[in-house]
């Protein structure tokens, strides 16, 4: 008991000193994050700002649906290529290479998907829950706030260089389906996308930037 | 005449018992309906009692179009989702769609309960070993696309996707624009929503209520107090007419009722007699619809609404009676002195109408025997009960000269100088109608509806926006059973893909596409393994795949259940959207059932007609809801044509009876014919097409100006009654122009129609006679 005791009085020692250690640091970052703060404010009308600056981005993904129906993640890749025109019309692609060849691309209200010899055209009006999962990507490249916040609660977090945006549907159809999204970055850059279905599947992507000359 | 108390005592008697039996039977035991079916003839065609149903109560009849603008797209939406909310909560309707959910959670929900039996991909290869790998391979793939959330949560139960496919040509249907989740006009400033309402679509007083609680939850909900509701589609525009009509018709009946008071006071200078001269008209009326009540069970409302315009010949029974009175002359004396004039303008109106009781449509059938019934009780009423009813005291406070007396006598000479021309008016009349016959009638039932034409072009703009069908083309499918007339629909199905492929079609849809046929649905159920082979080949399918073990448990069990399931209903779909298209797409019909498949965007209604003729299935037509509603119109009209004419000649015979002379009916009709063919010629003349109201219009014309002819011609002592005769004609005439001329000045066209036509066949109808007035002394 004794024993125990001393060995707890070293250790609340040990403790307090690193506490004091953390706080100091703490302090300074805090300090250095109020510093650079109150040159740039960050939040989320910022970020949408800085997204929307950029008409267009090429960026390679790595998909890993985990889910417990699957014995092993599945995991695709591919590219996703955004791009939006001055007078608004957008249009993002979305190309997978592995496991399966298909490409996506919307353009507006249109889906078209294009598997091997097949395409097949949808009008995503008539699929409003696809939309919304659409939009949670498509709208964050766009910088559109307002359309983001039609389909999520919109949770800024983080600083300029490393911030997340949490997503959480306002369409309970859509939160029938989807717990949250949340796309983190990095400045002007989205660095990953995890999709937390209903069903308890997690889907990550990360995106990392296209080589240059990759582009098609 | 032996005692006269009881020659006045009898009529009246007699009088008040029919009256009395009459109003029985008219307010307690007789049902007034406003059912089209009265413009249907008796021998009806399949395509005729379909057409009759549709416009009744078919979809289009009972589907609200309703658009919110006025306020920026956040507002709108806001607006549309609440309205929307509270229009489902109310029992009016059946079905309320904003945009806000593709698929309602009961559609989905019977979607997936009956996938094996709906799903076209079903068939004995997908569940085999390769299909099944093949199938659950695109799972795989489809939950790694931007549809995998939608994909997942059917994993387990639906792996091979028939959920998906049996969505999937639901899918390629026109869908309206959607913004901030609601459907929208393409240019984004109306927020649109469809209601189909319970009520039928005939049921106007039922529609007129549910457009006012649109209104009201409009009001209790929109978020701005400038936002504004347009309602269209074919409901509205049948309240709106109905009231424009109906606010038109009294505002100008009453016009009309002073006027003709005014013109009846001048002539009798008596409140009394204007109120009793009223009776012999009223009583018609009254007659008339106890007899249509007492041959047909019911009256129809365009009976009461022509034979309301047709009695107004009866009104001047009264006038001949009470206008021309002798000085110190009895009531009773005049109406003994008028009588056999009187008699043969009675019998002539009579027997006119008893052609239109041949007639096969039961519209004109009612009327001919209304107005028949009406103009005899009439005639009876102002001979025997006006006399024995209204105070000599009274009486004789009428007037006891002709007014007017020296200038009709000045004008008569002169008059009858004209008298050659009324022959060449009727030549003239009949050369300019025949030389437009071509386009002397309105074909276009439209014509006729006092809906605007912004209203109209409105509509097709919200139609368009909405990708509702144009309520015009179907195509229609009869047989003796349910299962056979979707059968053909499947077999139909790709000819109708065909059309839409080649652009002559932009979109169909069929019943089969909500319930297949037993055929297919066993087809289907037979496809399905049992549980034991399903679960062994599903062993070896998903060899190699990264599915967790046991992991489609319930897929096989669900299977099991599909595969000794009964075949689906079209009960199985109650309180669904498709529950809803299903009824109005299939129905049972004078003991044959009938599907009907509407078709939207014809571009190309010729390549349409030839597949149809292609398949040579004499069930499978084309139907062309506005040419077939045209076509009926127009046999309703052709026949009141004919036997008005047949009315004409019977007129005719009458009188060469009653006169005794063919020369002297034929001084009686030509004056009238002469009118008729110039009022028709000046109407034609004057850019209108002529319809069945106008057609009504001149039967009128043709009643009271044939009077007219007959009072001038009528053998008279002496100059004195000539010119009270000729007086009694021109109050009478006087009256008739006065009322019709009120419904000449409706915003209405269908009330202009009948009062101008009127108003003009009288004016010359007046004139013309007094032009060939040739009396006999």
């Amino acid at each position: 008991m004794g024993g125990a005791r001393r060995r707890g009085a070293r250790l609340s020692r040990s403790a307090a000193a690193l506490s004091r250690v953390a706080l100091a640091a703490a302090t300074a970052l805090v300090a250095a994050a109020l510093a650079h703060a109150a040159d740039t404010p960050f939040g989320v009308e910022e970020l949408m700002a800085a997204l929307a600056k950029r008409p267009e981005s090429a960026v390679r993904f790595i998909e890993t649906r985990h889910s417990d129906a699957l014995r092993e993640p599945l995991v695709t890749t591919g590219g996703l290529r955004y791009r939006r025109a001055p007078g608004g019309d957008e249009r993002l692609e979305r190309r997978v290479a592995t496991p399966f060849a298909e490409r996506y691309t919307i353009e507006g209200d249109r889906l078209t998907i294009e598997r091997g010899d097949t395409t097949r055209t949808l009008r995503l009006d008539a699929l409003p829950l696809l939309r919304a999962f659409i939009d949670a990507i498509r709208a964050t490249l766009a910088g559109d706030l307002a359309r983001l916040r039609r389909h999520y609660g919109v949770v800024f977090s983080g600083a300029r260089e490393d911030w997340v945006l949490a997503l959480l549907p306002a369409d309970p159809e859509v939160a029938e389906l989807i717990t949250s999204v949340r796309i983190a970055g990095q400045g002007d850059r989205i660095r990953s996308m995890e999709v937390l279905e209903r069903s308890g599947d997690r889907v990550v992507t990360r995106f990392t930037d296209e080589p240059p000359g990759s582009a098609k | 005449m032996s005692r006269p108390g009881a020659a006045r005592a009898l009529p009246l008697a007699i009088w008040i018992v029919a009256v009395a039996a009459c109003l029985w039977l008219v307010v307690a035991r007789t049902s007034y309906t406003t059912d089209l079916t009265a413009f249907l003839p008796r021998s009806k065609t399949p395509a005729q009692e379909l057409l009759i149903g549709q416009l009744r109560d078919g979809v289009a009849a009972r589907l609200l179009l309703i658009a919110l603008e006025g306020a920026d797209e956040r507002e709108l939406a806001a607006s549309s989702r609440a309205l929307a909310r509270r229009l489902r909560a109310s029992a009016a309707f059946g079905y309320v769609a904003n945009g806000e959910t593709a698929l309602a959670r009961a559609d989905r929900d019977a979607l997936f309960a009956h996938r094996y039996l709906l799903s076209p991909a079903v068939t004995p290869e997908r569940f085999t070993e390769q299909g099944l790998r093949t199938a659950l391979e695109g799972t795989l793939e489809l939950l790694a696309t931007p549809l995998g959330p939608l994909v997942r949560p059917m994993l387990a139960a639906d792996p091979t996707g028939e959920t998906a496919a049996a969505l999937a040509p639901h899918l390629g249907r026109h869908q309206p624009a959607t913004r901030q989740g609601v459907w929208f006009d393409p240019a984004g400033t109306r927020a649109l929503l469809t209601a189909e309402t319970r009520a039928p679509g005939y049921d106007l007083d039922a529609q007129a209520r549910v457009q006012a609680a649109i209104e009201a939850a409009f009001a209790a909900t929109r978020t701005r107090p400038d936002m504004r509701l347009v309602l269209s589609g074919p409901p509205v525009f049948a309240v709106q007419s109905r009231a424009e009509i109906e606010a038109d018709a009294w505002r100008l009946s009453a016009l009309a009722g002073c006027g003709v008071a005014l013109v009846l006071l001048a002539a009798y200078r008596s409140t009394t007699l204007v109120g009793f001269g009223a009776l012999p008209v009223a009583s018609g009326m009254l007659a008339g619809m106890a007899a249509v009540s007492l041959a047909f069970g019911s009256v129809h409302g365009i009976t009461l609404g022509f034979g309301a315009t047709l009695i107004g010949e009866a009104a001047d029974y009264a006038t001949y009676v009470l206008a021309q009175r002798a000085p110190g002359e009895t009531l009773a004396a005049i109406a003994r002195r008028v009588w056999p004039t009187l008699r043969l303008a009675v019998l002539t109106t009579v027997f006119g109408s008893l052609a239109m009781l041949a007639s096969s449509f039961t519209g004109l059938a009612q009327l001919g025997l209304l107005i028949a019934v009406g103009a005899l009780a009439a005639g009876l009423v102002a001979r025997y009960v006006l006399p024995a009813l209204v105070p000599e005291r009274w009486a004789a406070r009428s007037a006891q000269a002709v007014p007017l007396a020296g200038p009709l006598a000045a004008l008569a000479p002169n008059a009858r100088r004209a008298a050659p021309l009324v022959p060449l008016a009727l030549v003239a009349g009949i050369v300019v109608v025949g030389l437009r016959h071509a386009t002397l009638w309105e074909n276009d039932i439209a014509a006729l509806s006092p809906v605007s034409e912004a209203a109209k072009s409105r509509d097709s703009e919200l139609r368009e926006a909405l990708g509702a069908p144009d309520v015009r083309h179907l195509v229609v499918v009869t047989a003796a059973t349910r299962d056979d007339v979707l059968a053909r629909f499947e077999t139909l199905a790709p000819h109708l893909a065909g059309l839409v492929a080649r652009g002559a079609v932009r979109d169909f849809d069929t019943p089969a596409r909500y319930l297949p046929s037993a055929a297919t649905q066993s087809a289907r159920r037979a496809a399905l393994p049992d549980a034991g082979t399903l679960a062994a080949r599903l062993a070896r399918a998903t060899a190699g795949l990264p599915f967790r073990e046991g992991l489609f448990a319930l897929f096989i069990a669900d299977a099991a259940e599909a595969r000794a399931a009964p075949l689906l209903e079209p009960e199985d779909f109650a309180g669904t959207a498709w529950g809803v298209a299903l009824r109005a797409l299939l129905f049972e019909q004078g003991g044959h059932w009938v599907g009907l498949a509407p078709l939207s965007g014809v571009a190309d209604p010729g390549a349409l007609q030839r597949m149809i003729a292609g398949l040579a299935d004499p069930a499978v037509w084309a139907f062309d809801l506005k040419g077939e509603s045209e076509a009926m119109l127009r046999g309703y009209r052709d026949q009141a044509l004919a036997l008005s004419a047949a009315g004409v000649i019977l007129i005719g015979g009458v009188l060469w009876v009653g006169l005794r002379s063919g020369r002297a009916a034929a001084d009686v009709m030509l004056p009238v014919l002469a009118a008729t063919s110039v009022t028709a010629a000046a109407l034609v003349l004057g850019g209108i097409r002529l319809s069945l109201l106008h057609l009504v219009s001149f039967l009128l014309v043709l009643g009271t100006g044939t009077n007219y002819a007959l009072f001038f011609n009528r053998r008279v002592p002496d100059e004195a009654e000539k010119l009270r005769g000729a007086y009694a004609v021109i109050v009478a005439a006087t009256t008739t122009l006065v009322a019709f001329g009120a419904l000449a000045l409706s915003g209405t066209a269908i009330l202009r129609a009948i009062g101008e036509t009127v108003a003009l066949g009288t004016v010359l109808s007046l004139v013309f006679a007094a032009a060939r007035a040739r009396s006999r002394s």
